[in-house]
């Protein structure tokens, strides 16, 4: 079974082995421990342990702070691939081992930050110099300080007009405001924004005079140098060159901690692990002598556990089976290699509760086959085939990352699958190749050999309406097996939980519906297309020709009982809830009630059916769109009749169609399976299975002969 | 005048309906993908590890262009001493991917945008941010049928 049958466990040891308890189900890594709540027992009670882990995470910040501060001085060598290799091994005393030196590790990362801290106080201060300059620029090449207020016999005036104006002008302007004073000026710097003057009168004047500035707009500067505006320049200058060096000295120390990296990574691990271990600690209770630990276990655990626990320790163990309907009991899935790839998506929209079924390697089959037909491109296929291939023979993959490799090898492969049916190879390269083996680069191809509609066989397949409509067809017709196979998981699910009168008739309407929809659809969009198509069969390549063919034949054999099929599906769907009422041996009422309610579930039925069939259009959609783009970025490639020039276009060209349609594909593939597969029945909502573990990134415990 | 009209009008219309698919088409992904770009980069700004995730949001309102692109290649294929009907109905053929590209791209942008602020919040959640995306898309792709399936029936 897929998802793993959880049992509760109850454990009570000694109180002075409750932290190598703890350590030890913390290694195991298979126990999601609850908060103990014993009531009516006042012997028990809890020790907060919340100070201690705030304190560890705090470690851990600082620790992290501090090894984010050096990979950003002295970069850590990586590699494109290296997130794929394995962690380190490393045995439990080892790591105590370790451990122990950790508050040595911990104050070489406080000294990390506080170097840090000083370059960033260091950088405030050169933004602050500088600003401090800017200010002062405009009044470089005054050589009186801008406080200078004059002599014993003149007043001077050191200051600024908000907009650009010539000396000649300002003297003209004060010249009509105070005609009988005596005065001079000088314009030290005028740009677009303003003008900086020096004007000088005589002391007597001094109040009309600077009355007579002001209304021309002139200001002192807000902040006046106490010497030449040069020397504050100067000293400001200096104080940005200390910076820097600061700046720069503190770098050379932050590097010389290089060696110390992997320290600090351990030390991250370290105190995540000793937070971990202490919030599990919290959920326990204890008496002055013993402790009491409550957790869910999956039931495959059990065993080993109670074992090595009892071996080790005294304790008192007891193992009970979880009360499904009123707990919410956390879920746990296992799967095969292929059924692992799935997790993923399907976590990505919801775990299965205990009730559901685990959908994931029900629905792999159809994922990986829908990708490719999206895909539709050997020879892109086959890129994703060799680099899964390359990253799982270079690297001994943990789990986790070798189904991610495993998922990426299988889209690869339903891709290749497709594209070698519908002869997509980089789109159509290979009839660009042969022309250019002979005929050369030099020699133009002829237009009708250029037509973009005839780029793939798949498109010369398409070259009519109606061979577009006869892979519409196709992809209509893969909608529909899995759509109804989405209703037989349906089935089995419903049948699984004992209401096997309900799983047929709560599926079986929908299902012959679906099977009759299909002619109906046939003979709406396209006529006869396909009984008309298959006798054409030079045109519609390999798989693609005999499955038409086939349908054309089953078409032709049954169409007339197919519509039967669909009227069949109809009445039962319109009959179901009342069979249903009758069966349970409900009042007429409800029974009758029931038909309405079967009357409205055929008008759902009816819509969301054509719906459903209607949306794998998409997969038509998705694969015109990369065989097409794929043709025109070769036509791109050959049209300079440069061989270097093709290789770099082609290139580029493919990399760019690859991903954006990768993405598409991705996303599709999963909409397929999320709106129109699990729509069928899945539910989802389950809570996922945290078990106290070791969450280390930089190595995993091995364990000790 | 008339002669001129009937000899080249065919082509001219059908080249206009190419012209239009990949234009407004493409103005609707130009428009959906700038507004998921600005949220994809308010959310990177905060936590660049989450770029992945924006950037295939952001890449969701980009397939109507493409879808515009098909429909105009399509047309293309067909151009070339086109009578007036023909040429007409390839214009025509070409309008429901043009205009409703239009508005899903346009849309599904939004949708896309929101789902960014899914990601800021809930990163665990995007797949779902995803999906409201991909369900703007669907109408595009409707779209995209009939037009195909119209300029089929041409010629």
């Amino acid at each position: 079974m897929a998802i793993l049958n959880m049992k509760r466990i109850e454990l009570l040891a000694m109180l002075n082995d409750s932290k190598a308890i703890v350590d030890l189900i913390q290694q195991s890594g298979c126990v999601e421990v609850l908060d103990y709540q014993e009531e009516d027992n006042k012997n028990f009670y809890k020790l907060s342990m919340s100070s201690t882990v705030s304190q560890f995470e705090k470690f851990q910040v600082i620790a992290t702070q501090a090894l984010e501060v050096l990979n950003k001085y002295v970069p850590k060598e990586s590699g494109l691939l290296d997130s794929f290799a394995p962690r380190p091994d490393m045995t439990v005393t080892d790591f105590y081992k370790k451990a122990q030196e950790a508050d040595a590790v911990l104050s070489k990362c406080y000294s990390i930050n506080a170097l840090y801290k000083e370059i960033q106080d260091a950088n405030t201060e050169i933004i602050r110099c500088q600003t401090s300059i800017d200010q002062v620029m405009p009044w470089a090449t005054l050589d009186i300080p801008s406080s200078y207020k004059g002599t014993q016999f003149t007043s001077v005036f050191v200051g600024s007009i908000g907009e650009p104006i010539t000396g000649e002008e300002i003297d003209a302007k004060l010249a009509g405001l105070v005609p009988e004073i005596d005065f001079k000026t000088e314009v030290v710097l005028a740009d677009k924004n303003q003008t900086c003057l020096v004007a000088i009168c005589h002391k007597d004047y001094a109040k009309d005079f600077e009355q007579a500035l002001r209304s021309i707009g002139f200001v002192t500067p807000s902040d006046p140098t106490k010497h030449e505006p040069r020397v504050r320049i100067e000293r400001l200058e200096a104080q940005i060159e200390k910076c820097k060096e600061k700046i720069t000295e503190n770098e050379e120390k932050i590097k010389t901690f290089a060696e110390f990296r992997g320290d600090m990574e351990f030390l991250v691990d370290y105190f995540t692990l000793r937070a971990d271990k202490y919030q599990a600690l919290d959920k326990i209770s204890m008496s002055d002598n013993v402790f009491v630990l409550t957790g869910y276990v999956p039931e495959i655990y059990v065993e080993g556990l109670t074992n090595k626990l009892s071996s080790l320790f005294d304790v008192a163990i007891s193992i009970t089976d979880p009360d499904y309907e009123t707990e919410d009991v956390p879920v746990l899935l296992d799967n095969g290699a292929i059924g692992k790839t799935m997790e993923s998506i399907t976590e990505m929209y919801a775990l299965p509760t205990h009730k559901d079924i685990d959908p994931n390697k029900f629905m792999a089959v159809f994922y990986y086959l829908l990708f490719g037909l999206m895909l539709g491109d050997a020879g892109y296929g086959l890129i994703m085939v060799l680099a899964c291939l390359f990253v799982k023979f270079k690297f001994k993959l943990e789990p986790a990352k070798a189904a991610t490799v495993n998922y990426g090898l299988l889209c690869g492969l339903g891709t290749t699958f497709w594209g070698i049916l519908l002869n997509g190879w980089f789109g159509d390269l290979p009839k660009y190749l042969s022309w250019i083996f002979s005929h050369g680069f030099k020699e133009a191809m002829p237009a009708d050999y250029i037509n973009p509609m005839s780029k793939l066989s798949f498109f010369e397949a398409m070259e009519t309406s109606d061979a577009t409509v006869v892979f519409l067809m196709f992809c209509l017709m893969i909608g529909v097996i899995h759509l109804v196979y989405g209703l037989f998981i349906n089935i089995y699910n419903v049948w699984r939980h004992g209401n096997k009168f309900e799983a047929v008739a709560e599926n079986v309407p929908m299902i012959l519906i679906l099977i009759g929809f299909l002619p109906l659809i046939d003979s709406q969009i396209s006529g006869v297309a396909l009984r008309r198509y298959a006798h054409d069969d030079t045109v519609v390549h390999g798989t693609i020709q005999k499955v038409c063919q086939g349908l054309e034949v089953f078409f032709d054999s049954c169409s007339t009982y197919l519509i039967y099929v669909l009227a069949a599906g109809a009445a039962l769907t319109v009959l179901a809830p009342a069979l249903i009422a009758i069966k349970n041996r409900q009042k007429f009422g409800k029974v009758a009630g029931g038909i309405g309610a079967g009357l409205y579930a055929l008008y759902n039925a009816a819509s969301g059916a054509l719906g459903d069939i209607l949306s794998y259009a998409r997969l038509l959609a998705l694969g015109l769109c990369t065989g097409i783009i794929a043709g025109v970025i070769n036509q791109l490639a050959v049209m300079p009749k440069n061989p270097i020039l093709f290789v770099v276009i082609f290139l580029f060209g493919h990399t760019v169609n690859i991903a954006i349609n990768l993405i598409g594909t991705y996303v599709h593939t999963n909409r397929l399976q999320y709106v129109e597969l699990f729509a069928k029945f899945y539910e989802g909502g389950g809570t996922e299975f945290t078990p106290l573990s070791v969450k280390s990134k930089s190595f995993k415990f091995k364990e000790e002969k | 005048m008339f002669q001129i009209v009937q000899a080249f009008g065919g082509d001219a219309l059908a080249i206009l309906g190419a012209a239009l698919a990949a234009i407004i088409a493409g103005m609707g992904s130009a428009k959906g993908v700038g507004i998921v770009g600005e949220a994809a980069a308010g959310v990177v700004s905060e936590d660049p590890g989450k770029f992945g995730k924006v950037l295939i949001l952001e890449i969701l309102p980009g397939t109507q262009g493409l879808y515009g692109l098909l429909a105009a290649i399509m047309v293309m294929g067909k151009v070339g001493g086109l009578d007036l009907a023909s040429g007409a109905m390839l214009f025509f053929a070409s309008l429901p991917i043009a205009i409703v590209g239009y508005f899903s791209g346009k849309s599904q942008g939004r949708v896309a945008a929101a789902g960014c602020s899914l990601v800021a919040k809930k990163p665990e959640q995007s797949g779902k941010g995803i999906i409201f995306a991909a369900m703007v898309e669907t109408y595009a792709i409707l779209a995209l049928l009939i037009s195909i399936l119209l300029i089929g029936k041409v010629g």
